[in-house]
């Protein structure tokens, strides 16, 4: 195994389009390390990023934040502008393991993972985030939930890496929140993860709404009914039945150790719930 | 030896007896500093590093391992598997007695588990010999594994547990069913699991011509170094096992564990020390684990809620090559008062490595199944199930009319129970909630574990410089020998704390029997204790025969030893020090020693159990059915306590292990291959600090006059029992929801 | 492939060759530079027992890559009284709270809780609230069961220091 550590993004582009064999990307490691440790890869070459000074940084862009790929979840929870801005995405960062796991894990290497129960990928995915894409045929924008294809699959192309992860600015009105849940009350995956964002009006109105759910289907689902049940309502009791329902309906789980499927279908729906009226009161604070 | 520092800590400062003060650990500062050695934390000079290659199929043979392509990696200096193995002087299937376990040593290509060692690599560094066990890129001919209770024969083993019998029947019980006013019929289920010590097994051993030094994890240190004599033909007495802290055994670490003695091979095959350090996953197969149960409970009460029947019957398993049988249903032996009493025992045989002791064998899974199904027979009766425990209080053994040696069970129930408010539970289920709508339930078990002793032999020296010191080859595996052991020292030898060299965690000692059983206190203790009194004796005997002496012909009367002096039993004021009296012998020290064993003619006359009550109270979501333990309060007697620090420690680790049955813990296998499909600390859940509750505890006094001469009994196992039913109970009485499962998970909360 | 790398322990500037890229900052303590209060209980970060400050934050020892730490700074359990030895017995007071109040059994994962809970008094996260202790230390597995004095070491520990830094403050102040 070659280990790489370029310092600026143009190396390591041109170091993991050069490698024939597996070539993987060392950002914070804490999910690299466990899948070398335990044979299941075996990379030729592994490019560790963290030398790369545009990967460490959040910087603020039109308003809203670009989080390099090696930023941790340690990192982007100290950051008052981006804690204010987006509780929801850095309450899930901070979900990520232990805190141990936390001063290293990056919400990009969470993304690239593309684990199906990632935490931080539903409020990701509901913030409207997107990923910055930079491989040898430069650079590009992608929704954050098109950079996973399945469980444990990227649609990156060969050489591709994830530079940096954008979220826009907040709007007037707008308030997110991620909630997930686990049989244990720390250190767990989430059986079932439930992202939401939307925006009221001045009347308390629902304009906007984006709910995404985790850890209920290969790849995390944009609920896209489930949003739909939100807007046009003031997120009434019959509105957040019909969330719950929705989301509920929008999930495809399996069976397995971790729960059955009927089981995390029902914690899909109660979860959308509670995490809508949690975004609802962040929004109502935002309007005020 | 590690040396042991006494930290400064005020507590230290004594004023009368050492017994019973709560004193700091003495190997605290060791611990808190990270100068504690641990075995894998020997690094001797020349050492190599050895890592296991182990099956993935679990039953089968190996018919293909790329030795070559591991010997090319560079750094690897050897490849151990069955074709270069040492030879053994000793079968490693032999079974002379039923706590010899046979292990697997790479002596046929035969896998019986998954899990089991197939091959061992040996290299300059610990990642050339992870990256040479990877290239050993095995193949196997495998065939269908039997993995469920369901997948094999049923039969009933001769023994169970540690050679009890597999039936018991008291009185009649289909009779007493027959005539019964209420009678409940339930089947409870737990499943396997992994002793998990943080600290995974390791050992680092080095031979030098026929001699042998190892430093491993060992509950039971002369034990282990018999097993190592019989397989390489060597004395003990060549063999020198170091072992001065456990990182948790839980019974894994009882007896030697196959790759324990892998690494002790590979020593000796390379000629070259060797440190062999499992991984997580690989706890998952060869030390031991704990058998899945499906207990059957058939109960009867009579019109005032008292049992005419008791029934107990536990179906579990056993590896398909050796024998151990977890003893569920004796757990009903000696708790409830019943005409009737039959507790039954059969097994099957699955392809898995052999189930061990873990903590609380029998008692653990066995007071899960009874302390639920007594309160499914109290709701039958429509009465508050402590009050029917109480109207069923055995005050002799219920299976042979045995009186207990002490029993204060009766206010253990009845302080547990005010410190609780008991008084305040509803009796119907899901009729309480909380300020977030949380559902709230109340429940409360009965805590019983055998007060056991095994055998144990201590040194005891005074010196001329008034000091002594007092050897044994006691375990700490956390429960404190270092520092309770050397309280009774202490006072075994009339010294102060801090004049006493204690001596402990090695195999050149004397044997300090076995860390097990909740009875290494009370076992070395009474070893230390014996070896005390007869160095005293000897002391005493010099100073009673010398005119010269204050103590001149006390004779009859006797002396008493204490703050380094001898003083006359009918004249305290006549005196002498030690030191004097060695002096005027002209001897530099004396010594004795002393044994540790049960008395046996006590063990006839009397019932001998430590008790207790554990309430527990959950709370539950009511759409997640998330449960969370919110309050846990035991209350426990077990005889005289010798350091309630350390005590109380014990009683919250067993009762977070209780918490851990009850909610967390389980190995799920995959069918198909034999294998866990959770083999590691994500998967395979003990609770993590957020999932404790306030817990309390209750040290209720009992004095003990029968179970040994320091009134000892056993506190390390006895606080998961109560607490697995309590908080089972307490989930039912939240939420009206009988679980029959364990653990008692969300899906199974909202069926 | 070999590597140089050169990172400060506990103080200690060390340079070392690796002849592995794949070696973790824990083997690196433990089997080479024969630190080994850092214990390897899983390997997988998933037990906290190999916890250790690097750069200041606690950080599992065993998913950090030795060859990615060139010119870190790390702080184990054998340096800790060094940074503070106001404790009892010149210990750091959390290692004097972690006796005093019985935070551990075997003492095999206490290396990292107490790293852990340096860490997490540094974080300043906690406070004094016992829920956010237990939570802020839930990253370190403990089988023995000694949550309940950890969480009480951690709290003590947390007192004795804030009221450290609040004299220290006054008589910068003066």
């Amino acid at each position: 195994m070659r280990y790489e550590a370029p310092e600026t993004l143009d190396a390591a582009v041109a170091l993991l389009a050069g490698e024939s064999g597996l070539a993987k990307v060392l950002a914070g490691g804490t999910d690299l390390l466990v899948q070398l440790r335990s044979g299941m890869i075996e990379p030729a070459l592994v490019v560790d990023i963290k030398r790369i000074a545009e990967t460490r940084r959040i910087q603020e862009e039109s308003g809203g934040f670009r989080i390099g790929a090696a930023v941790s979840g340690a990192e982007m929870g100290e950051h008052a502008g981006l804690k204010a801005a987006w509780p929801g995405v850095v309450e899930a960062v901070e979900l990520i393991g232990s805190t141990q796991v936390q001063g290293r894990a990056t919400a990009a290497g969470n993304l690239c993972n593309a684990s199906p129960a990632a935490d931080s990928v539903p409020a990701l995915v509901a913030a409207g985030a997107t990923a910055r894409i930079v491989g040898p045929g430069g650079s590009r924008e992608l929704p954050v939930e098109a950079v996973a294809a399945g469980p444990g699959r990227t649609s990156l192309g060969r050489g591709e890496i994830v530079a940096s992860l954008f979220l826009p600015a907040r709007g007037a009105g707008q308030g997110d929140a991620y909630l997930r849940f686990i049989p244990r009350t720390e250190m767990d995956i989430a059986v079932v993860g439930a992202g939401v964002c939307l925006t009221l009006d001045g009347d308390g109105r629902c304009t906007r709404a984006r709910v995404a759910l985790g850890a209920v289907g290969p790849r995390v689902i944009l609920a896209e009914a489930a949003a739909a049940a939100l807007v046009g309502t003031t997120l009434d009791e019959a509105a957040l039945d019909a969330l719950a329902e929705a989301a509920s309906a929008a999930a495809t789980p399996i069976d397995d150790k971790r729960g059955t499927a009927d089981f995390r279908r029902r914690v899909a729906g109660v979860l959308a719930r509670r995490t809508a009226v949690i975004a609802r009161d962040r929004a109502k604070g935002a309007a005020a | 030896m590690p040396e042991i520092t006494l930290t400064q800590d005020p507590v230290h400062l004594r004023h009368g007896s050492n017994i019973g003060r709560p004193l700091t650990r003495r190997d605290g500062l060791l611990k808190v500093t990270g100068a504690a050695r641990y075995a894998a934390d020997n690094n001797p000079k020349g050492l190599l590093h050895a890592v296991v290659a182990v099956s993935t199929v679990a039953r089968g043979r190996v018919v293909a391992l790329d030795v070559e392509a591991a010997m090319a990696h560079p750094g690897v200096v050897e490849v151990m598997t069955p074709a270069n193995r040492p030879a053994l002087a000793g079968d490693p299937d032999a079974k002379p007695n039923p706590l010899v376990f046979r292990l697997d040593l790479l002596q046929s290509d035969r896998v019986r588990y998954a899990g089991q060692p197939i091959a061992l690599v040996v290299a300059e560094t610990l990642e050339a010999a992870t990256e040479g066990a990877v290239l050993l890129a095995p193949r196997y001919e495998s065939e269908p594994p039997a993995v469920g209770l369901d997948d094999g024969e049923r039969f009933v083993p001769t023994a169970v547990g540690p050679g009890a019998p597999a039936e018991l029947r008291h009185g009649d019980v289909e009779a007493g069913l027959a005539a019964a006013a209420q009678a409940i019929e339930a089947t409870y289920e737990t499943p396997p699991q992994y002793h998990n010590p943080m600290e995974p097994h390791a050992v680092v051993a080095r031979w030098d011509g026929d001699r042998l030094t190892l430093d491993t994890p060992s509950q039971a240190m002369a034990m282990a170094r018999l097993r190592l004599a019989a397989l390489f033909g060597i004395p003990p007495e060549n063999i020198l096992i170091r072992s001065p802290f456990l990182g948790g055994g839980f019974g894994c670490k009882g007896l030697l564990s196959g790759p324990q003695v892998l690494g002790v091979m590979a020593a000796r095959l390379v000629g070259r020390p060797v440190k062999l350090a499992l991984t997580r996953a690989q706890l998952y197969g060869p030390v031991g684990h704990r058998s899945p149960t499906r207990q059957r409970l058939r109960l009867g009460a009579d019109g005032e809620g008292r049992l005419t029947a008791l029934e107990h019957h536990t179906l579990m398993s056993s590896s398909r090559f050796d024998e151990f049988f977890e003893p569920a249903s004796n757990a009903s032996h000696a708790l409830y008062a019943s005409p009737a009493i039959a507790t039954l025992h059969e097994a099957v045989r699955l392809d898995c490595g052999t189930p061990m002791f873990m903590r609380a064998p029998g008692e653990a899974p066995g007071s899960a199944a009874l302390e639920s199904a007594v309160d499914e027979m109290a709701e039958a009766c429509g009465l508050d199930p402590l009050e029917f425990r109480l109207r069923n209080y055995a005050e002799v053994e219920p299976t042979t009319g045995r009186p207990f040696s002490s029993k204060a069970l009766r206010e253990c129930y009845a302080r547990g129970a005010e410190r609780f408010g008991w008084e305040r539970r509803p009796l119907a289920p899901r009729s309480l909630r909380d300020e977030h709508g949380l559902l709230v339930g109340w429940g409360v078990g009965t805590a019983i574990f055998p007060a056991l002793m095994f055998e144990a032999e201590a040194r005891a020296v005074i010196r001329r410089d008034g000091g002594g010191t007092v050897e044994i080859g006691a375990c700490d595996m956390g429960q404190g020998a270092w520092t309770a052991l050397a309280q009774i020292a202490a006072d075994a030898v009339g010294l102060d704390g801090e004049r006493v060299e204690f001596r402990s965690g090695s195999s050149d000692l004397p044997d300090g029997g076995i860390a097990g059983g909740s009875a290494h206190t009370a076992t070395a203790g009474s070893a230390i204790h014996s070896a005390g009194a007869a160095v005293v004796a000897r002391l005493a005997e010099l100073a009673m025969a010398d005119e010269r002496s204050p103590l001149f012909g006390a004779g009859n009367a006797g002396v008493v030893a204490r703050d380094g002096r001898l003083h006359r039993r009918d004249d305290e004021s006549r005196s002498e020090g030690y030191a004097e009296i060695l002096e005027r012998a002209g001897l530099a020290e004396v010594e004795a020693r002393g044994k540790g064993a049960m008395d046996a003619a006590a063990q006839q006359r009397y019932a001998m159990q430590a008790h207790g009550a554990v309430f527990a109270e959950v709370k539950v979501d009511p759409d997640l059915g998330q449960v969370r333990v919110t309050r846990l309060v035991g209350a426990f007697a077990a005889g005289r306590i010798i350091n309630p620090r350390m005590v109380v420690s014990q009683y919250y680790g067993g009762m977070i292990w209780g918490v851990s049955f009850a909610l967390h813990e389980q190995a799920v296998m995959d069918r198909r291959s034999g294998r866990p499909m959770n083999a590691d600390l994500a998967g395979y859940h003990i609770p993590v600090n957020a999932d404790l509750p306030a817990l309390e505890t209750i040290l209720v006094e009992e004095e003990d006059p029968h179970v040994n001469a320091l009134g000892i009994k056993g506190v390390g196992e006895i606080g998961i029992t109560g607490t697995v039913g309590a908080i089972a109970n307490a989930v039912w009485h939240a939420t009206g929801v009988r679980v029959r499962q364990f653990p008692i998970t969300l899906d199974r909360l909202l069926g | 492939m070999s590597f140089s790398i050169s990172l400060s322990v506990n103080g200690v500037t060390r340079e070392v060759a690796l002849d592995d890229p794949r070696v973790t900052l824990l083997d690196l303590l433990r089997e080479r530079l024969h630190l080994t209060g850092s214990k390897k209980g899983c390997d997988r970060g998933q037990c906290g027992a190999c916890t250790v400050l690097l750069d200041g934050r606690r950080v599992n020892a065993c998913l950090a890559l030795a060859v990615a730490c060139d010119g870190a700074e790390v702080v184990t359990i054998e340096g800790l009284a060094a940074q503070d030895p106001s404790g009892a017995d010149g210990l750091h007071p959390v290692q004097a709270a972690f006796i005093a109040h019985d935070g551990f059994q075997c003492g095999f994962c206490t290396p990292g809780q107490i790293m852990s809970a340096v860490g997490l008094i540094r974080e300043g996260q906690a406070g004094d609230d016992p829920e956010r202790v237990r939570e802020g230390m839930s990253g370190n597995l403990c089988r023995c069961g000694a949550y309940a004095g950890i969480t009480e070491a951690v709290l003590e520990a947390q007192r004795v220091l804030t009221a450290g830094d609040a004299g220290h403050e006054q008589e910068d102040a003066a």
